[in-house]
């Protein structure tokens, strides 16, 4: 699928560019070969003008995130809603990007924070 | 200062000095230059980028057509991240967006348009 | 004192913009066709959408956020998509119907088929946005609406059995015709509660600089502004079981709905019938076209507000251009303006789920609300209907089209 390649070519053929928002939505998958999850967010870290990407969190995706916070209306369903919200941390230089829509990980799940 | 891009800036509303609105983050950019650390390199805004992330197709489409409307139109509108402003909760950037062309499409509207209806 | 007067205002506004061709068809049919036996429906709709106007203006006020302003930025481009495709779709077939409204009424003036007066009753419409402000559209209109008053000096007049009337509130199953029963109970819920008047009433509340100050107002104009409106369409529904049902007539063509008012009292019956209609619908027209501008403009961070001159908000002004001509359109076609109706408000009620869920998410979000946020109860109660609405009328809307034809 070409359709959401997310590299675009720059003067500079060193110089890559990832699109933030295509890369929203991919699975993510371990050393192992197991998906982490989904990618939900993108950390940086702003220092002066300069904002480094630091880490991605993984998640059940966004449709499950939506379908999530319907629980949230409900008071009961408190602790549901946690459960379905469970994101993890992924350090980004521990992510290999060589092939943006495949995304791959040099963790395993079980290395994983909890966000 | 950590700052989430999807919560914090992606399809968020951006505000130019003169306190107008200037679009909403439609795209985000990020760099990875060899042997340093992956930047954020610029934000996006305007119809081509939004409609690239509905149908990759549609929004090509529209950047053709956007091209025949003068020079630098017909590819995304990038601001350079450094003229990003966090100043929660709003989003600035520290440009005056008449003299960007996220205003085109208005301006040209404006003057082509809006200027022919009478007492307008 | 001010303060008073604006709430006085909100109020009258609320009151005069109650009614449409929405809430007075299906509020006659269901009094033509089920005497009192609906009216839980009315009141059930008065409920939802006086909470989900409250909502709106608290949220607008606390956030400084419109709904469709935060909802962009708090489910991204795709989720804001969903609702908005499919609230503008619905939402220009009701305001195809409020424009034919409008029409029929100069018909029912004149004479001339409705459909001639398509074009006129669009350039009106359009030149009230383009030249006019906020506040000459939102009050302006709406304060002549107080005309629809007359329903309910109809309904005292003709003296209801209070008995009977009371008894409807509580639903009970119908003894006949269960398909078309249900198919109006949710085209009464769909014409309350119109998906379009929360993207409208937090810009206005925007427009007009609300703070959190204007909390207690708010709650104040929801309440008693919608409050009466639900009463004049309790007794839309009344005067329609009163003057239509005794004599069978089951309203089917909208030249049948001046009955409602010349029964009783004639010509000048007639007369007020037409204003009325002419002037609500005109409203709602005015109301709609907004609404779905302010959606798009607020969804994609553009300049807008009904305040500005066009030239200063071209994008914007030109998007209610264009709606308003699609709308047109539809009446130019001659769609019948009281199918349309019936069957928009139906569609209105099955999309429920898709407009109001994320509403309520936003809602319950204390990063927008802080310490606004809903009470478990109004959620619930809302979810509730409207899914329970979304239902009733997927099943309902395909029986009424293979019987109704």
């Amino acid at each position: 699928m070409t359709e959401r390649s997310s590299i675009e070519s720059s003067p500079d053929a060193s110089v890559r560019e990832l699109r933030l928002e295509s890369l929203v939505g991919h699975r993510l998958r371990g050393s192992d070969g197991k998906p982490l999850g989904r990618i939900e967010e993108i950390a940086a870290e702003v220092r002066g003008t300069d904002w480094i990407v630091v880490e991605v969190h993984v998640g059940p995706g966004a449709l499950l995130e939506r379908l999530a916070e319907l629980t949230s209306l409900v008071p009961l369903f408190g602790a549901l809603h946690r459960r379905l919200n469970a994101r993890h941390r992924v350090p980004w230089d521990r992510i290999d990007f060589t092939d943006p829509s495949r995304p791959r990980a040099t963790v395993r799940r079980a290395e994983l924070e909890r966000v | 200062m950590r700052v989430c891009l999807v919560r914090d800036i992606l399809d968020k509303q951006l505000l130019d000095v003169t306190n107008q609105n200037a679009g909403k983050v439609d795209g985000i950019v990020l760099e990875m230059r060899p042997g340093e650390p992956t930047r954020v390199h610029c934000i996006e805004v305007g119809p081509i980028t939004l409609l690239r992330r509905l149908n990759r197709r549609l929004g090509d489409w529209f950047a053709r057509v956007d091209a025949h409307f003068g020079e630098g139109r017909g590819v995304p509108i990038r601001i350079p991240i450094s003229r990003v402003i966090l100043d929660s909760p709003s989003l600035r950037i520290d440009l005056a967006v008449d003299n960007l062309p996220v205003m085109a499409l208005e301006r040209w509207l404006r003057q082509h348009v809006v200027a022919r209806i009478p007492w307008s | 004192m001010k303060r008073l007067i604006g709430i006085a205002l909100g109020i009258v506004t609320s009151i005069g913009g109650f009614l449409e061709i929405g809430s007075i068809t299906t509020a006659a049919q269901a009094g033509a066709d089920f005497h009192y036996q609906l009216i839980w429906a009315v009141v059930l709709g008065t409920i939802c959408i006086a909470l989900l106007i409250e909502m709106s203006g608290r949220f607008a006020a606390v956030s400084k956020h419109t709904i469709a302003d935060a909802m962009r930025e708090r489910f991204g481009l795709h989720f804001f998509m969903v609702p908005l495709v499919l609230v503008f779709f619905v939402s220009l077939l009701v305001l195809a119907a409020e424009m034919g409204g409008v029409a029929v009424a100069i018909e029912m003036v004149t004479g001339v088929h409705y459909p001639v007066w398509a074009l006129p009753v669009g350039l009106l419409a359009w030149g009230l946005l383009w030249y006019g402000t906020f506040s000459v559209i939102e009050n302006g209109v709406a304060m002549l609406g107080l005309i629809t008053i007359a329903f309910l000096v109809a309904a005292l007049q003709l003296g209801p059995d209070w008995h009977a009337l009371v008894s409807g509130l509580a639903p009970t199953l119908p003894d006949k015709q269960p398909a078309h029963y249900w198919f109006i109970a949710v085209s009464i819920l769909g014409a309350s509660v119109s998906p379009y008047l929360f993207y409208f009433y937090s810009s206005g509340a925007i427009e007009e600089k609300w703070d959190a100050t204007y909390l207690g107002s708010n709650r104040i104009v929801a309440a008693v502004g919608m409050g009466f409106g639900g009463f004049l369409n309790i007794a839309v529904l009344v005067v329609a079981a009163l003057v239509l049902a005794p004599r069978g007539i089951h309203v089917e063509k909208y030249t049948q709905l001046p009955l409602l008012l010349s029964s009783p009292w004639g010509r000048l019956g007639f007369a007020l019938f037409a204003a009325a209609l002419f002037i609500t619908c005109l409203g709602a027209t005015t109301e709609i076209a907004l609404a779905l501008a302010y959606q798009i403009a607020q969804g994609f961070g553009w300049n807008w507000g009904e305040d500005l001159a066009p030239r200063d908000d071209a994008r914007f002004s030109l998007t209610y251009t264009i709606i308003l001509v699609l709308a047109t359109l539809l009446v130019l076609v001659g769609l019948d303006p009281l199918k349309l109706t019936t069957l928009s408000m139906a569609l209105t009620a099955a999309s429920l789920p898709v407009s109001i869920v994320p509403f309520l998410v936003l809602m319950n979000d204390r990063s927008y609300l802080g310490e606004h946020t809903n009470g478990w109860l109004g959620n619930i109660s809302i979810l509730v209907v409207s899914v329970l609405a979304s239902i009733v009328a997927l099943v309902s809307i395909p029986l009424e089209i293979a019987g109704g034809s």
